[in-house]
């Protein structure tokens, strides 16, 4: 059977690409016969003249025989096409002008697809390259008393790894950043803490050196670094001997065991991965919500096994740590959903806005296709006239329609190849680190693909009516009788039903985009509580802990700062935060009312909570709705203790828990 | 000779079997279309005539098939021409034809003699 397909394609092959060969040898063979023939009846006395004569008269048709020997090679069919690639190319020279304005049409069409099909790719298609994606789980510690808490605590991850079976392995990981030194200069850095099977959980190895060894101890883990394609780059020039070098990180040595592959952001893009581990008394901890844990869910385990499981281990927590855990549920949700959830329905309205522009762009296209068609009658009933079918006029009409849309989308792979780095260049690195994937977004051979499939199915799209009426057998005679007009009417009617189509597309298109454009307005004009409009400068400071131990080290060189800062000419007020307002960083706390009967901390209010030195509220033009702001005077105990309100935050907490 | 079937008449051949006659001629020696065709006519003692038009497209169907090869070779009258032989593929399809014949005349047979 293989072996009939191998000759068969080899055969083909070469009636493709040796046909000038094979033409001749088939008219070669074909002679000899005949001439075979006639020497036959020579030797039977007949004269030389007349055998050849005779032989071919026997022999019949050589012609029809060769066609019937071409038809065998089987590729008829591609030499048709070939033929009707070359005939459609011809024609759209002879109008350049309705070419031009097709091809532009559909250029701008396929590029704009093209480009968020790029965006859609890297971010919901290839930004979770994880081994078997749909057995990884996001598990999360959730409260009712606290909606955005949706991390995990060391309590719980290890009692996680302890008491469940439905999980082949489960991983931890915590956000960290640091300042990576060296001789020339100290940058900032961004990376994770993960527990050592982070990356075997997620099925991923460092494309140099290795991962973090599982049994190794927490001693041996603590001065062990991975770091990521993008800094090797960038601060290591690439050096392929890096593993095994030291780098300081935040004023301690760390020995660099890997570097991992380029594309890897996982949580978000990151300059480096250290080693998590958990001390004796983590196990205790199940309040300290800023873990996040994910699972590979073991061979043959449902998610509806793996819930059960996960609320009988929270029930338990619950009655062993009344205090911490109390309300506290365990739930599981696919890796995918978890990561994505955000930025999903955005990427798929961008897709499908694209996608309504192509269907105009096929309105548009078929329209003026229609238009042309009516020119051509003439030319339409001579190929009808000279024995053309209906199915190969239609067929040849659908040639043309995709070469149409082939040169559109070169076009628009030319766009798409432009655009794309613009529209990687729109979202700041600052926030673009938190889309998952969207460093990978680049014109690709997948983003290539999707544009010819994108056209060759738009061709059908825009191609169909016209070629059906085209080739519709009474179109012919009706030309052939009375000249041309007599289709007039009906192909008007099409034609408008087409403007109609094409007019509520645009409308929906517009009306969407005027409801998107009046949801970022909204948010613009959102009262954040702030007044820092363009006379904010910020800078972030990333003290390294060995050297700025305790509160003292530290706070010296933050009030040195402050006083000196604020001595620069035109710098009103000066202050220092933990978090800057409105960033991603948010850390929680629980509070109780004085005054009011305690609440257990499991189920205490929450409210975020900032550290900040005196001139925070002014700086940031907060009004202060009693009271007043901290003074240098303010020591830790005396902080505690002032009564200040920040207005949003309270009354949201306390007004929900009255 | 397809003129002389009034005064020769010669059986019509039914759909495929010229595949496997061709396979057959083969079987002995690598030959060209000419002498396939002469071999089948004269081992029939003239019964067999296999039609001139189907005679080449049924060698190339074969041919792309992968049960015969074909050879430039020198004719036995010195001149260039087209040698077919069977390959090892072909030599099975020979073998397996050949069977399923033998069982459907085999069986016609035996309904025609049933009466």
């Amino acid at each position: 059977m293989l072996n009939e397909l191998w000759s068969d394609l080899r055969y083909r092959a070469r009636a493709l690409f040796r046909r000038r060969a094979m033409e001749q040898e088939l008219d070669a063979e074909l002679r000899f016969h005949i001439d075979r023939q006639a020497e036959e009846y020579q030797r039977a006395g007949v004269q030389p003249h007349e055998a050849l004569r005779r032989a071919r008269l026997e022999f019949g048709g050589v012609e029809r025989i060769k066609e019937e020997s071409r038809d065998v090679r089987g590729t008829s069919a591609l030499e048709t096409t070939a033929q009707d690639v070359h005939h459609a190319l011809r024609s759209l020279r002879k109008s350049p002008g309705f070419t031009l304005a097709v091809v532009l049409t559909l250029a701008l069409g396929i590029g704009a697809c093209t480009t968020i099909f790029g965006a859609v790719d890297a971010v919901l298609l290839r930004s979770l390259p994880f081994r078997n994606l749909d057995r990884l789980l996001a598990v999360t510690v959730v409260s009712d008393h606290c909606a955005a808490c949706d991390n995990s605590t060391p309590g719980h991850y290890l009692a996680l790894r302890e008491r469940t079976r439905a999980f082949a392995s489960l991983a931890g990981y915590g956000s960290w950043s640091g300042t990576l030194e060296g001789p020339e200069q100290a940058e900032h850095v961004d990376g994770v803490t993960v527990t050592p099977n982070f990356f075997s959980t997620l099925g991923l190895a460092p494309a140099i050196g290795r991962m973090f060894e599982v049994d190794s101890s927490s001693a041996a883990l603590e001065h062990e670094v991975l770091i990521g394609d993008a800094l090797w780059r960038r601060r290591f020039a690439g050096d392929p001997n890096i593993v095994g070098s030291t780098i300081t990180l935040s004023g301690s040595p760390y020995t660099v065991v890997g570097v991992m592959p380029a594309g890897f952001e996982f949580p978000t893009s990151n300059d480096l991965w250290l080693p998590l581990t958990f001390d004796a008394a983590a196990v205790n901890d199940l309040s300290s919500h800023w873990l996040r844990v994910i699972g590979r869910l073991a061979p043959g385990v449902s998610a509806v096994q793996v819930q059960r499981e996960l609320d009988a281990l929270s029930a338990t927590l619950e009655e062993t740590y009344p205090d911490q855990a109390k309300g506290w549920r365990i739930v599981s949700e696919p890796l995918s959903d978890s990561i994505l959830y955000e930025v999903r329905p955005f990427f798929m309205l961008l897709m499908g806005a694209a996608l309504s522009v192509m269907l105009i762009v096929c309105a548009n296209v078929a329209n003026l296709l229609l238009a042309r068609t009516s020119a051509r009658e003439r030319e339409i009933a001579v190929r009808c006239a000279l024995g053309a079918g209906r199915w190969r006029l239609a067929r040849y009409l659908l040639t043309e329609s995709i070469v149409l849309a082939l040169l559109g989308a070169t076009g628009g792979a030319l766009l798409a190849w432009w655009s794309v780095p613009l529209l990687r260049g729109s979202i700041p690195a600052s926030l673009s680190r938190f889309v998952p994937g969207w460093g990978g977004l680049a014109m690709n051979e997948r983003a290539l693909a999707f544009s010819v499939l994108l056209a060759i199915l738009s061709a059908f799209i825009f191609g169909a009516l016209p070629a059906l009426r085209a080739s519709r057998p009474e179109l012919a005679t009706s030309l052939k009788e009375g000249g041309h007009g007599a289709t007039g009417s009906r192909g008007g009617r099409l034609r408008h039903a087409l403007v109609v189509t094409e007019f509520g597309l645009a409308l929906v298109l517009l009306v969407s985009a005027a409801l998107m454009i009046r949801s970022v307005r909204n948010l613009l004009a959102i009262d954040t509580g702030i007044r820092a409009e363009q006379h904010v400068l910020t800078m972030s400071l990333e003290l390294p802990k060995n050297r700025y131990e305790g509160a003292t080290r530290a706070g010296a060189l933050y009030t040195r700062l402050r006083s000196e800062v604020g001595a620069v000419p035109g710098v009103r007020s000066v202050s220092a935060v933990t978090t800057l307002p409105l960033s991603h960083d948010r850390n929680f706390a629980s509070f109780n009312v004085s005054g009011r009967p305690p609440i257990p901390r499991a189920n205490a209010p929450t409210a975020v909570s900032l550290i900040v030195m005196p001139g925070y509220f002014q700086t940031f033009g907060i009004p202060l709705l009693a009271g007043r702001d901290f003074t240098a005077h303010d020591d830790s105990a005396a902080e505690r203790s002032s009564e200040w309100s920040y207005e949003t935050r309270c009354v949201s907490c306390c007004g929900g828990r009255r | 000779m397809q003129g002389d079937y009034l005064t020769n008449p010669s059986l019509d051949l039914p759909q495929g079997t010229v595949d496997l006659l061709i396979l057959k001629a083969l079987s002995l020696q690598p030959m060209h279309g000419w002498a396939i065709a002469q071999r089948i006519h004269q081992v029939s003692r003239t019964a067999l005539e296999i039609p001139q038009g189907s005679l080449y497209p049924a060698l190339h169907r074969l041919e792309r098939r992968g049960w015969i090869r074909a050879e430039w070779g020198i004719s036995e009258n010195n001149r260039k021409a087209k040698f077919y032989q069977l390959t090892r593929t072909g030599r099975k399809q020979l073998v397996a034809e050949s069977e399923d014949w033998a069982r459907l005349t085999a069986a016609v047979a035996l309904v025609l003699d049933m009466g």
